[in-house]
């Protein structure tokens, strides 16, 4: 169920892009759960038949889902469903996505528009069937048209949409466990205590509903081979060739969209691209810049073998990933040699001297790294030059002279040097990736579940420290790592007054950032004498910061409404048949002014919205 | 001229120097028991209601015996950082104990956080230099291309231990209150709990972070200066102070937010 500011948020996004009708019908739904169209009817005042009509478009959307009860009252039922209003705010940007990757990959910019535009109707109508979407253009179009879906659907930026996305999972549960139920309970053979035949029933419904859901994650998913579409006009669906994963990558050509199915747009995937920017976000501010565009190959690699955020992946074949591939597709023009400087050999003698026998059992440097400086003992400290001839004795003789250290050998990085920035990463705190191997130059992992914990709290922190500054934030990690605190462990560990630090916790306990727990010490629980502890509990505070997101946003929203409404007559009139494309001339200066004015503010608002669902979404959806 | 004391074999006599002695003889007795019980109780200086207790005078007796015993400068009163309240005696001519002091955090038993928040940044600074490669040559870069980026290998091993930082500081001469390794480790803990520093090798020594570097405006080109609010707190709702009454039919709401008029402004 979606709470209350979630589902006022997506009133007013519904309001803006589809009407005031649309909107009070979700309200309605929101706010009840699940109706019948009458029951919509009556309870907004909305004429019967045009609340058909609206449900019409918005199932068409999955704004809405339906539900047909079989057993008894043969009613249909209609659920709002938050997922797909709340994605309308994401329209932008995946068609924005989507042409830079059209673009960047080589393709004509005809292409890329192309991609963007089908995009961009799939959004508008909710999802097609790609031979009425290709009938409804030229054939010339349509040619491009069909190579652009394919490439869009081999990415997984479109998906095939099934019948049962238009239900809403727990009655496809419900209905599952009945059948379920209902066989078990007629085998004699099987499970006899009611717990059982429940628990058995409910074991098969579970199994039945992953398959259905994970059917979606296949590979080929929507695509069919070349020569089966061209022997049979597309319509053997039979033969759609499934598991041979890495065939469908190698032979890009043999593969065309299957020209029967429905498409639809695939937020998991736009969810997994964005996560990967925010990743590369942190990894660039946190490690530094090259390393962070050295993360980003890494986590391209992983683009083509997860589905979804919440997939659980465990290291293995399937999720290493070799620095050979992460090398590969690095930018020649980045200077991944340059950017890491091997310390001098002043420094560490000093080391070992200072730490006497510890240091030294732990200077275990990598043997090319040893041997490279050992013989420059007594260089400057940064002598990249002499860290370039280190670097001759592997075998990079081409490194010759190039003082910045460009990392490019023969337009390939090397495989050590990109070793070094993924060694940085898996030694931050931050759970960025493990070592798991030494195949192909070094295996690596990225144990997404983990850092997207990490991403989580670095934001969360984040925002404390902007809100309420940096002593709230010191306070705030302490606590989390100690677990449960009291005032006066604070202040010792802090090294802050008491005064200092009540107003702070006071705050944070105000946004339920933390918690307070008192341990009564006597039997009279007399305050004076209870313990009082402080703990974090980040679930909790997350989604109460969540809340308060959806609230901001919302806010945001309604007053960009409010923005234009008041602007309303000046947009009438630039919608205007005549007055369109010649603004300069039918606008008075004061009109004029008034619309800049407005598109400042609009602009400023959208902004702002779109950064505050970015934090929604390290919050809710990774 | 004796006086009792314990030791390890048990009850004995000491010697009490002449000064000690004439001081005493010059008091009243009354004075004398009070003198005595400040006296026993040492560094950790005593509360006049124990003396009060102890001595099993009336309050106003032991509050004048005070005050004569400090005008002739035998006792002093002093601040106890545990007991803030209490007022607490102890003789004048000792210095009190780092219990009641709280050790070299506090002045005159407050903590006294400009001294810690310089120590922590020179801490931090040092860490610095020994983490990373030209962290703060930014300037150099100004007109020239200066890296992108300049780290040392994970396999670096020159991260400074606790025991070098105390040696810097110490060596430093940044302070003249004596600073044990302990105390620099609590420095570098909360740097830690600041995001300053990372501990390394489970805390044997510690490597700065690279954001603290930028934060203080480090780094290189492109490394801008993140100091711009996230989309949530930059919003006027996510500093309203009256968001809870804010609401769509509210006394307040977002068509007529005057949070809004200002910010759409700016
Ligand atoms: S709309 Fe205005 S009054 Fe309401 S929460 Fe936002 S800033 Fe506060």
């Amino acid at each position: 169920m979606a709470s209350k500011e979630l589902a006022e948020l997506c009133e007013v996004i519904l309001q803006d892009t589809y009407g005031e009708l649309a909107s009070s019908i979700v309200a309605i739904l929101f706010a009840h759960g699940r109706l019948t169209a009458s029951q919509i009817s009556k309870n907004t005042k909305i004429p019967l038949a045009a609340v058909q009509r609206t449900l019409v478009a918005l199932i068409q959307n999955r704004f809405v889902l339906y539900w047909q009860d079989l057993e008894g009252s043969k009613n249909v039922y209609y659920y709002a469903n938050w997922q797909q209003c709340y994605s309308i705010l994401w329209t932008g940007q995946i068609i924005t996505t989507v042409n830079k990757m059209f673009s960047e990959n080589l393709n004509t910019s005809s292409q890329a528009s192309k991609a963007a535009e089908v995009v961009k109707n799939m959004h508008i109508f909710g999802h097609m069937k790609v031979q009425d979407y290709l009938d409804a253009h030229s054939p010339e179009d349509s040619n491009e048209i069909s190579s652009v879906m394919t490439s869009l659907v081999k990415q997984k930026i479109l998906t095939p949409l099934y019948d049962f996305e238009f239900h809403p999972i727990e009655d496809i549960f419900g209905q599952l466990y009945q059948k379920h139920y209902k066989l078990i309970n007629a085998d004699r053979s099987g499970p006899q205590s009611e717990i059982a035949k429940k628990g058995a029933a409910t074991i098969a419904a579970e199994t039945d509903k992953s398959a259905l859901l994970t059917r979606k994650d296949e590979a080929n998913i929507g695509l069919i081979k070349v020569e089966t579409a061209s022997k049979n006009g597309g319509a053997n669906r039979a033969r759609k060739i499934i598991g041979s994963r890495r065939n469908a990558s190698a032979e890009n050509e043999s593969w065309t969209v299957d020209k029967d199915i429905v498409l639809s747009v695939n937020h998991e995937k736009y969810l997994l691209l964005a996560r990967n920017n925010d990743l590369v976000k942190l990894a660039s501010k946190r490690v530094g810049k090259v390393t962070g565009q050295v993360y980003k190959r890494l986590l391209a690699c992983y683009e083509s073998k997860i589905s979804r955020c919440n997939q659980e992946i465990q290291p293995g074949v399937d999720f290493n990933i070799s620095t050979m591939e992460v090398a590969k597709g690095i930018d020649s023009q980045l200077d991944v040699q340059g950017s890491i400087v091997m310390p001098s050999n002043k420094r560490k003698v000093k080391q070992e001297v200072d730490d006497g026998g510890r240091l030294r059992k732990k200077t275990r440097l990598d043997g090319d790294l040893n041997g490279g400086l050992d013989d420059d003992v007594g260089d400057d400290d940064d002598d990249l030059l002499d860290d370039d001839d280190a670097y001759d004795d592997d075998g990079h003789s081409d490194m010759n002279g190039s003082t910045n250290g460009s990392g490019s050998v023969n337009g390939k990085t090397s495989v050590e040097a990109t070793n070094r920035h993924l060694e940085l990463l898996a030694d931050s705190p931050i759970r960025f990736v493990r070592k798991v191997g030494n195949r192909g130059g070094g295996e690596w992992f990225v144990p997404f579940n983990e850092l997207v914990q990490d991403l989580k709290r670095v934001t969360y922190e984040d925002i404390i420290t902007r809100k309420y500054g940096p002593v709230a934030t010191r306070l705030l990690r302490v606590i989390r790592e100690k677990g449960k605190v009291d005032e006066k462990l604070l202040s010792q560990i802090t090294l802050l007054q008491s005064k200092d630090i009540c107003s702070h916790l006071t705050d944070l306990q105000g946004i339920g950032c933390l918690n307070l727990q008192e341990v009564p010490k006597t039997n009279d629980r007399a305050p004076g004498r209870n313990f009082y502890l402080w703990f974090h509990k980040p679930t909790r505070a997350y989604s109460l910061l969540v809340q308060d997101l959806y609230k901001t946003m919302n806010r945001l929203y309604t007053r960009l409404g409010s923005e234009r409404k008041t602007s309303s007559i000046l947009l009438a009139k630039l919608e205007r048949e005549d007055v369109k494309g010649n603004e300069e001339t039918y606008l008075s200066a004061q009109e004029k002014r008034e619309l800049a004015e407005l598109r400042r503010a609009e602009e400023k608002l959208l902004v702002q919205l779109f950064r505050v669902e970015g934090l929604v979404r390290i919050f809710r959806d990774y | 001229m004796i006086k009792l004391a314990q030791d390890s074999q048990g009850l004995c006599f000491q010697a009490v120097s002449v000064e000690d002695a004439q001081k005493v003889k010059n008091m009243t007795s009354d004075e004398a028991m009070v003198y005595s019980y400040i006296e026993t109780a040492g560094r950790e200086g005593i509360w006049t209601k124990t003396i009060k207790m102890r001595t099993n005078l009336h309050q106003s007796i032991v509050l004048r015996c005070l005050k004569s015993l400090e005008n002739q400068r035998y006792i002093k009163a002093i601040k106890s950082v545990k007991y803030p309240t209490r007022k607490i005696y102890m003789l004048a001519s000792l210095q009190p104990s780092v219990e009641v002091t709280g050790g070299p955090w506090f002045t005159d038993s407050e903590l006294d956080s400009e001294f810690i928040e310089n120590l922590l940044n020179i801490t931090w600074r040092y860490v610095v230099s020994l983490t990373f490669p030209r962290a703060f040559e930014q300037d150099n870069f100004a007109d020239k291309q200066g890296p992108q980026q300049a780290t040392y290998p994970a396999s670096y091993k020159g991260y400074p231990s606790v025991t070098q930082i105390h040696k810097f500081v110490t060596d430093s001469g940044i302070t003249n209150v004596e600073l044990g390794v302990s105390d620099i480790r609590a420095l570098c803990e909360v740097l830690v709990y600041d995001d300053r520093l990372e501990r390394r090798d489970a805390g044997f020594s510690y490597k700065a972070t690279w954001q603290s570097v930028v934060a203080f405006g480090g780094g290189f080109e492109g490394d801008e200066l993140d100091d711009a609010l996230d989309g949530f707190t930059e919003s006027p709702c996510g500093r309203c102070p009256v968001v809870d009454h804010c609401g769509r039919d509210g006394p307040v709401n977002a068509e007529e937010c005057v949070y809004y008029d200002e910010w759409l402004i700016n």
